[in-house]
This record gives structure tokens, sequence and C-alpha cells, in this order.
């Protein structure tokens, strides 16, 4: 071959390492960063509707990915953990203004905690409509869904995917702590571990707060 | 063989209905190593067999006489692009680059005769416009057609040089290419499922806005081109203005209920939604240009506007577009029962434009009013 073909064949190498850089490594990386980007909007319109929930998902990400790679979950399962704790609350748009601005939760009456508890299949509902959300709509619909009996789907607790029992032991672990204290708290999941919450997690849990604590303060510190 | 194995990894780019494959590098080396009746047996069968083997495993879209359909552009593109192959070489008078330069000019007449025939076919079956389907296939085609080009030589080359063994490598770079045009699609459809969810959080939180948003999009996209904004704005105009009223779920639905005129405390709770607006989609970088749009749709040109009290040449075209589009739905409701405003009746079209003409130079931009009339008066919207 004299050098014209060289060059054709050469130029053909180099085109192809640089697309499988740009196809395997650039796009999948910009295509996740527009997931964030989307989910951080979502997350800002809640928050925006209930200033009270301003902090919340951040938390509850933060503490549901370190129970996450406590149980050791595979990374897909983090992943979808991720996003989950970051859309669960995506139907508190159809949740009443008024229900949780300017009122505190021990005002509510039965109807009205009945009809905050709707969010969570309200957010599975919408995540139904979104197809590159569709797979996370059955663990944001189980969110709060007890772990040993009726659930949204009817599922034990056991059927339910780990990312939902996750999530439902950290969220309301985190609301819980907002109204009434980590300690009063801690006890009144203890008492539900193995009915209302899933044991291996609350376990998992106690065994990452105190680090996430620390992880906490640094930040306060740092940012002190 | 290899052919065929690119033709069974089609990318599907679902919001245009359209199935993308890569045989085509693999015909052009054809034609130029084996000839212009390899190449369109190549082709042919490929198209054929893989058409088939689409409507026995149900592919979506695939049926019977789109496969004929395909199999026909394939053999006309084929003998077009073999008419011009076999001109190139009668006139090419330098040896050893031969076959190269016939892989050259056979892919790039296949990719010109299939691209207006699949245009034709695509105008008459969904009646997309041909100036959409040319805009969208040169951001797609140009680098496929250039990596294209650059595997033919190559395939030729591998051929000519009796490195036939090398030929399946260049599947690597069409792979690549492939799973690029994925990726795309995939942002493609991503950008307006995230409309989709926003749109669907707004009609959540207050079940009125449902019509309207959609009402205003298509005036505004509208209205933008007869301003002379080009399509690619009028679309995003059109975006903007199905996420105009985005900030409003941040705002109490019982205020927005109101039977009644609102008091000053209301009024500027109500009017922190164009802020809210502009922070909720701030987080996205493709709506990036879209934010100052929605967070203005409140300016009016005598400086009295919300929130910013922005004086005319300071508010974009973009916001007082959907500012006179808005405020039409506002006042007609368009007609639909239940979606009136609950403090005041509907006004009819005729009232309502000439309340937007009022109003040219105070509140509205005189020169989109005037756009905005002449829309309405030759719409069906």
């Amino acid at each position: 071959m004299d050098w014209v073909k060289w060059a054709v064949v050469a130029s053909a190498g180099v085109t192809t390492v640089w697309l499988v850089y740009y196809t395997h490594y650039y796009l999948p990386r910009m295509l996740d960063e527009r997931f964030r980007d989307s989910i951080t909007a979502f997350s800002t319109a809640v928050e925006l509707r209930f200033p009270t929930h301003v902090g919340l998902t951040k938390r509850v990400q933060a503490l549901a990915f370190a129970v996450g790679q406590h149980l050791k979950l595979l990374p897909r399962q983090m992943r979808d953990l991720e996003m989950a704790a970051r859309l669960r609350d995506v139907g508190l748009c159809a949740i009443p203004y008024g229900l949780v601005n300017g009122r505190t939760v021990p005002d509510w009456n039965d109807a009205e905690q009945q009809t905050y508890d709707q969010h969570a299949k309200v957010s599975g509902a919408m995540l139904e409509m979104v197809p590159t959300l569709r797979h996370l709509a059955p663990i944001v619909r189980n969110h709060h869904a007890p772990y040993n009996d009726g659930t949204t789907d009817s599922a034990t607790g056991q059927n339910l995917p780990i990312e939902s029992l996750i999530l439902k032991v950290v969220s309301e672990y985190v609301w819980m702590e907002r109204w009434q204290g980590p300690l009063l708290t801690r006890q009144t999941i203890n008492d539900g571990r193995g009915t209302i919450f899933a044991p291996e997690v609350v376990d998992a849990l106690w065994n990452v707060l105190p680090s996430s604590r620390v992880a906490d303060s640094r930040q306060n510190v740092h940012s002190a | 063989m290899i052919a065929l194995i690119a033709e069974f990894l089609p990318v599907e780019l679902s919001r245009r209905s359209v199935r993308i494959t890569f045989t085509l590098p693999y015909v052009a080396g054809m034609a130029a190593a084996v000839g212009p009746l390899g190449a369109l047996l190549t082709d042919a069968s490929t198209t054929l067999v893989a058409g088939l083997a689409y409507v026995a495993m149900k592919r979506q879209r695939t049926i019977p006489i789109w496969v004929a359909a395909n199999t026909f552009v394939a053999v006309i593109a084929c003998a077009f692009a073999s008419l011009v192959m076999t001109g190139v070489l009668r006139g090419v008078s330098l040896d050893g680059y031969r076959e190269p330069l016939s892989a050259l000019a056979f892919l790039i007449t296949y990719g010109i005769v299939n691209f207006i025939l699949v245009t034709y076919l695509d105008n008459l079956s969904s009646g997309r416009r041909f100036y959409d389907n040319v805009m969208h296939s040169l951001r797609l085609g140009v680098a496929s057609l250039a990596l294209y080009a650059i595997v033919a030589l190559a395939v030729s080359v591998f051929v000519e040089g009796g490195m036939v063994w090398m030929v399946p490598l260049t599947l690597v770079p069409i792979w690549a290419l492939r799973t690029g045009l994925a990726y795309q699609a995939q942002m493609y459809d991503h950008y307006y499922e995230t409309i989709t969810a926003l749109t669907l959080m707004l009609q959540r939180a207050h079940p009125y806005t449902h019509g309207h948003t959609e009402r205003v999009a298509e005036f505004a996209e509208e209205v933008a081109r007869r301003l002379g904004l080009s399509r690619r704005r009028a679309r995003l105009v059109r975006e903007a203005a199905v996420l105009h009223d985005i900030g409003k779920i941040a705002v109490d639905e019982q205020i927005l209920d109101q039977p009644r005129k609102l008091t000053d405390q209301e009024l500027a709770h109500v009017r922190r939604h164009p802020v809210c607006g502009a922070q909720i989609l701030a987080p996205v970088k493709q709506f990036h240009e879209m934010v100052p749009w929605i967070r203005y749709h409140h300016e009016r040109p005598d400086g009295t506007g919300y929130p910013d009290q922005l004086t005319d040449v300071e508010i974009p075209i973009e916001s007082k577009i959907i500012a006179v589009v808005d405020a039409y739905d506002a006042m007609t409701g368009s007609g639909v029962p239940g979606q009136q405003r609950s403090y005041r009746a509907a006004m009819s079209q005729e009232e309502a434009v000439t309340e937007l003409r009022r109003c040219a130079g105070t509140q509205f931009d005189a020169r989109v009013v005037a756009a905005f009339a002449a829309v309405v008066a030759g719409s069906t919207i």
C-alpha cells in the first residue's frame, strides 16, 4: 500500500478511537448530567411549593446512599436509589398548598394525613408517564409502604423493592427528626422495626448514622 | 455477511419514527471491490432479509409494505450510485486510486438518492414537511456520512490490498456511531420528557392550566414565525410557552381560584411565579435560553411590569410574545367551559383582540400585538 492508503487506514483508526471515547465516555456522562439537572428542577419545584421541605431531599439522598452502600447494593440499584430519593416527592405538587404551608404535622386530622400520604401514589403515577423514569415508579410508589402488611401494591414487605424499604426508613427518619428530635425518632423507628420498617434497613441506618453525623458536622464546619 | 450484521444494528429514533441502519459503507465497499451488481444484490438482500425478520419479530412500525418500499428504495439508490460510480471510473486515470474514489462516489450518490426517496415517502405517509426532514437529516447525516466515507474507503483499501480479514474491524466505528446516535436519541427524548414531567407537576397543582399552556404554546410559535424568528427560535418559544407558568407550582391554588379581585398581599404572592419558574428551570442547561423569557413574561413596555420593572428595550421579544398570547387566552378562556378565569366572564375573540390593541405600547408590545391579531384572524387553533 502507498502512503495515501496508509493515510486512509490511519485516519479510520484515529476516528474510531475518538468515536469510541466520545460515545462510551463523554455521551453517557452528558446524559447522566442531564438526568441529574432535570431531577434537580423537579426537587426545586417541590421545595418552592413547600419551603418546609427545603433540605429534606438532600439529607434523605445522602442517608439513603450511605444505607445502600452499607447493604452492598449493586451499582445499578444505587443509581436507582439515588434518583428515587430525589424524585420520591414530586407528587407533593398535588397536595393542597395550605395543608403543609403555615401548619405543622401535629395539626393535621386523619383525613388530612391521608391526603398527604397520597403523594407517594401520585409520584408513582407521574413517573409512569415519563418513559425514561418509568422504572423508578414502583420504588417511589412504595416508599411509604409499611414493611409487613398491605401496601399500595398489595405486596408484602419482602416483595417490595429494597430501594423502597430504604427510602421508607430514611425519609421517615429525616421527617420525624425535624418534628420530634433524634432521640424520640430513634425510639419510634425501633418500635416499628420488623413491622413498619424493614429490620435490616433499620440496623443499617443506625450503623451509618454516626458517620453521617460526623460528615454533616464536618460540612457545617467547612461551610461556616 | 458484515453488511447484514450492520443492518441488524439499527437505532430507533422513537419520537421521529425513524430507524437508521449502517449497511451503506459495506455496500459502497462492495461496489468498488466487486462491482455494481454485487453491491445491488448485497443491499437488496440485506434490506429484505432484515425487514422480513423485523416483521417476524413484530418490531413496531415494521409492516410488509414498508419492507417492500425500503427494498425498492435500496435498489433504485444502488442503481443510481452504480451509474455515477461507473462514470467516475471512466473519467479517472489515476491508477491505484480507482477503488477508493469509486467507493466515495457510490456512497455520496447513494446517500443523496436514498435521502430524496425516503423523504418523499415520509412526506406521503406522515405529511412531515420536506424542510423539517432536511434539517433533521442534515444534523444527523453529515457526521454519519463523513464516518461512512472513511469506513467505505478503508473497506475498499483492505479488499484491494488482499486484507479481507481486516474488514470486520470496521464494525467497531459503526458500533460506536450506533451507540452515539442511540445516546443522542435518548437525550432528545429526555429533553421533551422533562418538559412533560414539569407540565404534569403544574397540572397536578393547578388543574385549570391543562389546555391553557397548550393553546398558548401553539399561538406563541405562530406569532414568533410571523415576527420573523428562526424556526429553531420559534420552536423554543413554543416550549417556553408550555413552561411559562411552571412557577405557579409555588402559588397557593386557593388564591388563584378566588372569585374576586386579589388583595395586595395575595397579588404579591401570585407575582412570585415568574421568578419561581426561572428558579425551577435554571438547573437544566437545555432551558438556559428560555429562563429569562419566563422570568420576564409579565414585564411591560411601560416599565410597570413585574418582577424587575424592565423597560421596553430590556424585555426579550420572546417574553413579549408569551405575554400577549397568555393575556389573550386568559381573557377568552378560549371558549372552553370551565377554563375561564373565575373572577371575570370570558370575552369574545374580537373583544380580547380589541383589548390587546388598546393596551399596545403600554402593557404589550405593539408589533407583537399586530402579529398576534394577524395570526388570530387567520387561525383555526
